[in-house]
């Protein structure tokens, strides 16, 4: 916030009037909650009562935590740059379903609908320009 | 009407048969607001922004809001400063609005600390 108000302070009002308006607030804001912080940390045995906005985090539960879901969702964002939406949706459809206890049925079932969807709707109806792949596979 | 208790049904499904539909439409959803992957790679920079921010206890509700409303407050402050200079900071609805917001701010800190006596004394 500092850094953006640095910056800030030289440009023309109209680019600048928000960040310094906000960036201001902000600083004098997270001055107060680190004194905040620190006046509470020295005292002993003190515990910090701040107002909670969340809900507890949930822990995931699985072998690798939540690893397993962030690697299922980095693996379809390459894929689609490697061999494109129409064939790397349905097939994270298809292999998500039977990696994780579904029958054949389902699976095929699910990933035909998806494929169904992309095609009619996206492909054919709204003639959406597809980014071209990396590899192959293009539309 | 006639469709809510088929549609309730969808709770019941197994979740592997839930996640991969919803994760391509989110994808496919992001990509289609202005067909560039760019959008792809914001999805997953603010995933796992989000990730974070509910797995430390930090509320995402502001952040959301900041971003819906904030190209709009910028638009009207600038307007504001325009037409009044700083006189807009004077007029009644906004020092009413503005010791609202100090309020919302302070008074929780207040009722934290007077929770804090209160837990030391009884504990004492």
């Amino acid at each position: 916030m500092l850094a953006a108000l640095f910056v800030a302070k030289d440009w023309p009002v109209r680019a600048s009037i928000i960040i310094l308006l906000l960036g201001s607030i902000g600083v004098v804001l997270a001055l107060l909650q680190l004194r905040l912080d620190f006046k509470a940390s020295r005292a002993a045995g003190t515990k910090i009562l701040r107002p909670t906005y969340e809900v507890q985090a949930i822990e995931h539960q699985g072998r690798w935590g939540s690893l397993e879901i962030w690697a299922w969702l980095w693996g379809l964002f390459f894929a689609i740059h490697l061999i494109g939406f129409l064939v790397a949706l349905p097939l994270f459809v298809f292999l998500y379903v039977k990696l994780y206890g579904g029958n054949w049925l389902t699976a095929i079932l699910l990933t035909a609908v998806t494929w169904a969807f992309l095609y009619g709707v996206y492909d054919n109806l709204l003639n959406v320009p597809w980014p071209k792949p990396w590899i192959g596979f293009s539309s | 009407m006639i469709f809510a208790k088929p549609i309730a049904k969808i709770c019941f499904m197994p979740f592997y048969a839930i996640v991969p539909p919803v994760v391509a439409f989110v994808f496919i959803g992001a990509f289609a607001a202005n067909f560039h992957t760019y959008d792809l790679t914001a999805l997953m920079i603010f995933s796992t922004l989000g990730f974070f921010m509910r797995r430390y206890g930090w509320p995402r509700a502001p952040l959301v809001l900041g971003m819906v409303l904030g190209d709009k407050m910028e638009l009207y402050l600038w307007l504001s400063y325009t037409r009044y200079g700083l006189e807009w900071l004077a007029r009644p609805m906004v020092i009413v609005l503005i010791l609202l917001l100090i309020a919302s701010i302070v008074y929780p800190i207040l009722t934290a600390r007077k929770r804090n006596l209160e837990t030391s004394l009884s504990e004492a």
